[in-house]
């Protein structure tokens, strides 16, 4: 397996969940103005759904981010 | 020297911070979410519509609501699904005495509530008499601010804050139990209990 593409996937993976756990909690406490900005797609219910669905991946992905950058600094 | 006796003196209403011993939130502890923004509704042209199945369909002004029902307090927390909570002094009447004026039809189950912004929420009948919900008037011995949804909030004890109708102008007496609110519509539990998840039914 490619540790360099899986290190990859995970820091921008992590990026990833960063931004949209940010905007799906905007859509919970500032719901009028998301929905308005994504034509209703992200509404306050679905936000919630999201966000609550990201917790668990965000912590692992955050893990294996500091874990592999650890791993890869202790290698150099 | 400040005249005090005048008619038109009028004291300042101070919110309460403590009552009986507990603690209380303050009303600027609430965080706006309502799905319109605050709502500016006249105490002069205010009216309280009761309607469906009831055999008194009926409007009562702020003044003879306020006037003609007996009121009763209560400390009761809000809890928002947005993970905030308030606990508050609330003041009101019973939707029960309001019921009994309207003398509600014996297919009625449901009874719906409707805010001047549009936002609407229903409840079995039962929940409202068995538990004696108020519609509130007062918070923390101060009269609801706009912003708090005057003229009346509905005090949806053990329910999600979802459920606690602010601005509310009409009251509807239905059959219709599958009738859904506002955010009901859009997913939230019709049943709302704290106990339970704001998704599950």
């Amino acid at each position: 397996m490619d540790i360099k593409l899986v290190r990859k996937t995970i820091h921008w993976g992590l990026l990833v969940l960063i931004i949209v756990f940010i905007i799906t909690g905007f859509g919970i406490t500032r719901y009028r103005i998301i929905e308005t900005i994504t034509f209703g797609l992200l509404s306050k219910p679905i936000s919630f759904q999201i966000h609550s669905y990201l917790v668990f991946p965000l912590v692992i992905f955050l893990y294996l981010h500091v874990y592999l950058t650890w791993k890869k600094k202790r290698k150099n | 020297m400040i005249d005090f006796s005048g008619n038109d003196f009028e004291l300042e209403e101070v919110e309460l911070r403590e009552y009986q011993g507990e603690t209380l939130s303050s009303i600027y502890d609430f965080r706006e979410n309502s799905i319109k923004g605050p709502q500016y509704v006249s105490r002069e042209k205010y009216k309280l519509t009761v309607t469906g199945l009831v055999n008194n369909t009926y409007n009562l002004t702020y003044n003879q609501i306020i006037d003609s029902f007996h009121t009763s307090k209560r400390v009761i927390t809000l809890f928002c699904v947005e993970g905030w909570e308030v606990k508050i002094l609330w003041e009101g009447i019973k939707v029960e005495d309001l019921l009994e004026i309207a003398d509600v039809k014996p297919e009625a189950n449901t009874i719906i509530f409707y805010a001047y912004d549009g936002y609407s929420t229903s409840f079995p009948i039962e929940y409202i008499t068995d538990n004696d919900i108020i519609m509130a008037y007062k918070m923390n011995n101060v009269t609801i601010p706009p912003e708090r949804g005057f003229p009346f909030q509905l005090v949806a004890e053990s329910k999600w804050g979802y459920k606690w109708i602010k601005w509310i102008t009409s009251i509807e007496l239905s059959d219709d139990e599958n009738y859904r609110g506002y955010w009901e519509s859009r997913g939230y539990s019709n049943n709302a209990d704290l106990d339970k998840g704001f998704f599950d039914e």
